[in-house]
């Protein structure tokens, strides 16, 4: 009942969430989203560069996380003092 | 009375009332010692005002200037909130060491002198890492140590960076310089160690965590700071400086991405916001200079949120690791608002202090031409949404049921959260009589309707990317190996090795010269001797913190009269 509960809830943020996000780039229509760049000047700019700059950083950070993470016990600090 | 006293002198004496005055009675000494210190800080009028001869030089101990001013106010209105939030959980020495490390800040604000901005700079260094060590673990003690040799190295460069403007210049003034010797570049390397540039940001990501989460939070406002005053007085419009810090803004959001401790995350999270000063003072314009220090402001308010949102969690459950925690805003309502508002506004989501502040900066880029700069400034942004504005509050506070069930902040701790909840909108929403106390006249306008419209797609479309991403964002028990690698690692297995061959060596020496040999013998028992002697006379952290506290103030009350 309760996983319906919560299920329930996270359908509704989702809902909700998705209407924001509509409503921003809908917004843009009437108010045209300002960068100081002619390059950047087409509808729904701030909604690709967010997106994709983020998907760049996440996909970059999990591929650098195979080469640099390690154990948390890597350093022993304890054995140090 | 108290306008004719340093600031500084002023919560120096309140450090060592705290020290000293037993009971509750020191609690007098965190109230008013910054109530009494923001009045002298703006008492202090424009240009030098207390002077003292020192060898062949004149020493301008006091000198004001509005940025000076707003640095210091910020530094005095931390350590007086940051006193209510810990009083009840803090030790009454690490309170003082705190007091005596933000007044040292606030003495290299007023510096108006390289020799007096040295004093002041290694004051902070001395106390601050007594604050490292007050986290009382042994990891506490190991990072603490790594801190100060950190420090201590920068201390070293930057004096002879400032030897050697001294002498070729024959002036101590703190001025605008151009880095383009010897002795300017040392100056400029020891201040951007303690801004945490590269390479060797690791120190701050390596020590702030192992404080305890009141000590995180008194570290969290100070040391970079400074370093972006100093940048600001010494080193505006120097090019490099936006290269910097443009490395600063990308290492902290990756590396925050692939942490698992929470205050790490906000560890790298204050490199990532030190690297928008440090493209600031690079571009060294007007627009730029009151963008560096709006957002060094507005930045210590809403990561102090921050810090003491994740402190009462930590206090409260003694975890700190993302993949331990979740679902407490259930009992942690006013801890979860107060940590949301702290995301928000380092998101610099419109109608917090961050997005009025951060956006002079990306201005200040447009205004200049700079179109790379800028671009990585938005990407920036929406990174800093993506690692510290949804990250932290949903970890801790969402994602899922944790079973624990922690009870709220205590008054004190919800009183500091809300004060500072407080000024994040009130600089977010009426950011007009703000602006009126920057270095530069502005007529700044953030809330441009479109540029409103940009940003909310910006941060907006990042969250639809975190949550869609979340499968690849798994929290995992690990730590990112950082620069301090070499340090902590290479240097550890060099030294090994050197030992190994230097007794090797000793070994091969002694078979030759057994006279030698019986000589070594009886100097290394003298020593060994004598550490014993040492070891039965080891003081607590607590009594070096006092002893070195009341030294420090005799000497520096001298040093003004």
């Amino acid at each position: 009942m309760q996983d319906n509960n919560t299920q329930r809830v996270i359908h509704r943020a989702w809902f909700i969430f998705a209407v924001i996000l509509i409503a921003t780039l809908v917004v843009e229509w009437f108010v045209p989203g300002k960068t100081p760049f002619e390059s950047s000047q087409w509808w729904s700019f701030g909604a690709v560069f967010g997106f994709f700059s983020c998907f760049a950083m996440v996909v970059f950070a999990k591929l650098l996380g195979f080469m640099l993470k390690r154990s948390e016990d890597y350093y022993q600090e304890t054995q140090d003092d | 009375m108290i306008e004719l006293l340093p600031p500084a002198l002023i919560l120096l004496a309140s450090a060592l009332w705290i020290a000293l005055v037993p009971n509750v009675w020191h609690r007098l000494g965190l109230f008013f010692g910054p109530v009494l210190t923001l009045y002298a800080i703006w008492m202090v009028p424009d240009g030098v005002s207390l002077t003292a001869p020192f060898l062949d030089y004149q020493l301008e101990l006091i000198e004001a200037s509005p940025e000076r001013r707003l640095f210091a106010t910020i530094f005095a209105i931390m350590a007086g909130v940051g006193g209510l939030y810990a009083f009840n959980h803090a030790r009454r020495l690490e309170l003082a060491s705190a007091f005596a490390y933000a007044s040292g800040a606030i003495g290299v604000c007023f510096a108006g002198d390289l020799i007096t901005l040295f004093l002041f700079w290694e004051l902070m260094a001395l106390f601050s890492t007594l604050v490292v060590w007050f986290g009382g673990t042994p990891g506490a003690r190991a990072a603490g140590v790594r801190y100060a040799i950190v420090h201590l190295l920068g201390g070293v460069i930057l004096k002879v960076g400032i030897e050697g403007v001294v002498v070729h210049t024959g002036s101590i003034d703190i001025q605008p310089l151009q880095a383009n010797n010897f002795d300017t570049y040392m100056m400029l390397a020891g201040i951007l160690i303690n801004a945490a540039a590269p390479p060797v940001s690791a120190w701050l990501s390596d020590a702030y965590p192992e404080a305890s989460p009141s000590g995180s939070l008194f570290l969290s406002a100070f040391t970079t700071k400074t370093a972006i005053l100093a940048l600001i007085l010494l080193f505006p419009g120097t090019e490099l400086l936006i290269y910097v810090g443009m490395f600063m803004i990308l290492y902290g959001i990756i590396w925050a991405l692939l942490e698992n401790n929470v205050r790490r995350i906000l560890a790298f999270s204050i490199v990532n916001q030190v690297g928008f000063m440090v493209v600031a003072v690079g571009i060294g314009t007007p627009m730029a200079l009151n963008g560096a220090t709006a957002h060094a402001f507005a930045h210590i308010i809403y990561k102090a949120l921050l810090f003491m949102s994740a402190g009462v969690v930590i206090y409260h459950t003694g975890k700190e690791k993302c993949n331990e925690l979740g679902g407490l805003y259930r009992t942690m309502p006013i801890t979860a608002a107060c940590g949301i508002v702290g995301a928000l506004a380092i998101s610099s989501f419109p109608l917090t202090s961050g997005f009025t502040t951060k956006t002079m900066i990306s201005e200040a880029a447009s205004m200049e031409g700079l179109v790379l700069v800028w671009y990585v400034l938005a990407a920036a942004s929406a990174g800093v949404f993506l690692h510290a504005g949804i990250k932290f509050p949903w970890y801790v506070f969402f994602q899922k049921d944790s079973g624990l069930r922690p009870k709220d902040a205590p008054w004190n701790m919800s009183l500091a959260m809300l004060l500072f909840v407080a000024m994040c909108f009130l600089i977010g929403i009426m950011p007009a009589p703000f602006y009126e106390l920057l270095p530069y006249p502005t007529d700044f306008n953030a809330y441009k309707p479109g540029k409103v419209v940009f940003y909310l797609q910006l941060l907006l479309f990042s969250g639809l990317a975190f949550f869609l991403l979340l499968p690849l964002m798994k929290r995992t028990n690990t730590l990112t190996l950082d620069t301090d690698w070499l340090w902590r690692r290479l240097g550890k297995s060099l030294a090994l090795h050197g030992l190994n061959a230097l007794s090797k060596l000793s070994s091969a020496f002694a078979r030759v010269s057994p006279l030698v040999t019986s000589r070594i013998t009886q100097w290394a028992n003298a020593s060994s001797s004598d550490q014993e002697q040492q070891g039965t006379l080891s003081w607590s952290i607590g009594t070096t913190a006092a002893w070195i506290m009341t030294l420090l103030i005799l000497y520096i009350g001298y040093y003004y009269w």
